[in-house]
């Protein structure tokens, strides 16, 4: 009895130690790039300083005096903030559609929708948005393209991850909200959206993670211009990740440096926002 | 008017295809309490779900019968106002986790524009809170979440949230399930002293048979989709006529 006991507890260790290997095996890329970006990164923004990175115009051809990434982060802010802000606006009344009025055929219409459109590969919205709003009706790249882009990517996501935070509102909770007596539509936005926003407010912070990450719908619709400021909606702009893939490929020093710091900073902001989701989701599971 | 708050004539629910009630009738004269019983799973729940067109919202849900509240038919009027007219209180105690306890009573009157002003707010609040018997122990710490309350207290609050709206008709689906003995108490007295000095009229889900007697002037008893007995309590619970109501009050059912 005791040695098939024993044989048993080898077994569990040996078992662990696999699992723990394995782990180790699985995290050590994510750790690699990591260690690049950070390394690479630090390096190229200590050459010139963390503000006048943030804020100078970049010179990727110029080994004394590089610059920095200033109007692609700006130009980040404002798709980001755009395509945040139109698409909460639409995202927020869809997911009351799927989550509240399910039964309705709208409403399975709208699920199956934004089902489909979460798994479009993104590459093909740039393009969609490219044919219609580049090429047609402005006649060349521009920031409105891009934010239009990035909001049909983040759009679908969002209204998918809104209505699943109020499909997890308790069904007691529900009920009594309606028990209240107040009109569908005041319940959901008074009572019942209010015990999600939560769940709600996560969504929004993971679409505005992606909006200020994904690369595919900039490629053909924002342009990729970064010697000065360009806020102007109808005209060509830039954005950070557009900015890393595009320097990354130029055969010189400076501009390679400048991707690796503006690797950096995305890095930064988006581990900055998914970390402020975990902290709001680790307080829903408190309440 | 026809004297009674609420009168239910044959309903019939359907649930996902299952027959759940098969012609429920009965009245209840206004400003009293009539006790609903009936073994687990005979659809008393869906009954109270029924009359205040919470089952509306269920698409699988078939209504069919008329439920007549202070002699007018509720499908004559809007979902919203019936729910209103008739809150209800449920098994568990389910106040809104995100609100403060203060802010759990006083939605229901913000969302119906019951107040004119925050004074008259607060003495909505604070009415419905002593008619709760939750005054009390609540009113040093209105701002504190409800999660900070115990199950019973909770319970109360859910009832002083239903309160608030001013409803004609409670519908308590066993709202003592979940409770300890004093709370228990303190909830049939809240409900007595409602029906008393407030002519609220009450229909009451208990599995209890000494608590039926207790709380409630009429007693109906369904099995199985249909009323088996019904009439004044004292004289159903002493002297039943059914061999099932019989049954149930000596336990075996
Ligand atoms: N949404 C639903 N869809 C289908 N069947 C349901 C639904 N809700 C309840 N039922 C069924 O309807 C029947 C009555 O349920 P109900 O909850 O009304 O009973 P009850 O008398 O309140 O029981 P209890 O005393 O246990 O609370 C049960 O058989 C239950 O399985
Ligand atoms: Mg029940």
């Amino acid at each position: 009895m005791p040695r098939s006991l024993r044989a048993r507890k080898l077994e569990n260790a040996v078992g662990l130690a696999v699992i723990v290997a394995l782990a180790i095996a699985s995290v050590l890329p994510l750790i690699h790039i990591l260690y690049m970006v950070i390394v690479r990164g630090v390096e190229a923004i200590a050459r010139i300083g963390l503000y006048r990175f943030l804020t100078e115009p970049p010179h990727p051809f110029d080994p004394q005096n590089p610059g920095g990434i200033g109007p692609a982060l700006v130009g980040s802010l404002e798709l980001s903030g755009l395509a945040i802000a139109v698409a909460t606006l639409i995202a927020l009344p869809a997911s009351v559609l799927i989550a509240e009025f399910r039964g309705s055929r709208i409403s399975r219409g709208t699920l199956l929708l934004a089902l489909t459109l979460v798994e479009f590969p993104t590459i093909l919205v740039g393009l969609t948005v490219y044919a219609v709003l580049v090429d047609h009706v402005v006649g060349g790249y521009n920031m409105l393209a891009g934010a239009v882009a990035l909001t049909l990517v983040i759009l679908p996501y969002m209204a998918v991850q809104a209505s699943e935070a109020l499909r997890g509102v308790p069904e007691g909770v529900r009920e009594a909200a309606y028990s209240l007596g107040a009109t569908r539509l005041k319940t959901v936005y008074a009572l019942i959206a209010p015990a999600a926003r939560r769940g709600i407010l996560v969504g929004i912070l993971i679409g505005l993670a992606r909006a200020a990450g994904e690369t595919a719908p900039l490629l053909f619709t924002v342009g990729g211009a970064y010697e000065g400021y360009h806020l102007c909606l109808y005209k060509v702009g830039g954005a950070v990740p557009l900015m890393i893939y595009q320097f990354i490929q130029m055969p010189y020093k400076p501009a390679q440096d400048l991707a690796w710091g503006a690797a950096l900073v995305l890095m930064t902001i988006i581990v900055g926002v998914m970390l402020l989701a975990r902290l709001l989701v680790k307080e829903v599971k408190i309440l | 008017m026809t004297g009674y708050a609420l009168e239910v004539r044959d309903l019939r629910v359907t649930l996902s295809g299952k027959r759940i009630l098969d012609g429920v009738s009965f009245r209840c004269p206004e400003a009293t309490v009539t006790a609903v019983m009936g073994p687990s799973g005979t659809g008393k729940s869906t009954m109270l779900r029924a009359i205040n067109r919470l089952l509306d919202l269920n698409p699988e849900a078939i209504v069919e019968g008329d439920i007549l509240i202070h002699g007018r038919s509720v499908w004559e009027m809007e979902p919203y106002e019936v729910r209103r007219r008739a809150t209800m209180v449920f098994q568990d105690p389910n106040p809104f986790p995100h609100m403060s306890i203060y802010d759990n009573v006083a939605v229901g009157p913000r969302l119906h524009g019951l107040a004119r002003s925050k004074r008259e707010l607060d003495e909505i609040v604070r009415w419905a809170l002593e008619r709760a018997m939750l005054w009390d122990e609540v009113k040093d710490r209105l701002g504190d979440p409800p999660s900070k309350l115990s199950g019973g207290q909770r319970q109360r609050l859910s009832l002083a949230r239903a309160l608030a709206v001013k409803p004609e008709i409670l519908l308590l689906d066993e709202p003592t399930a979940n409770v300890d003995p004093v709370n228990a108490v303190k909830i049939e007295e809240a409900i007595r002293s409602l029906v008393r000095e407030e002519g609220i009229t009450v229909v009451f889900v208990t599995h209890m048979p000494s608590q039926a007697v207790r709380v409630s002037d009429y007693l109906v008893f369904l099995y199985d989709g249909h009323v088996v007995e019904q009439g004044p309590s004292r004289e159903v619970a002493l002297n039943p006529s059914n061999p099932l109501t019989e049954k149930f009050f000596r336990g075996e059912l």
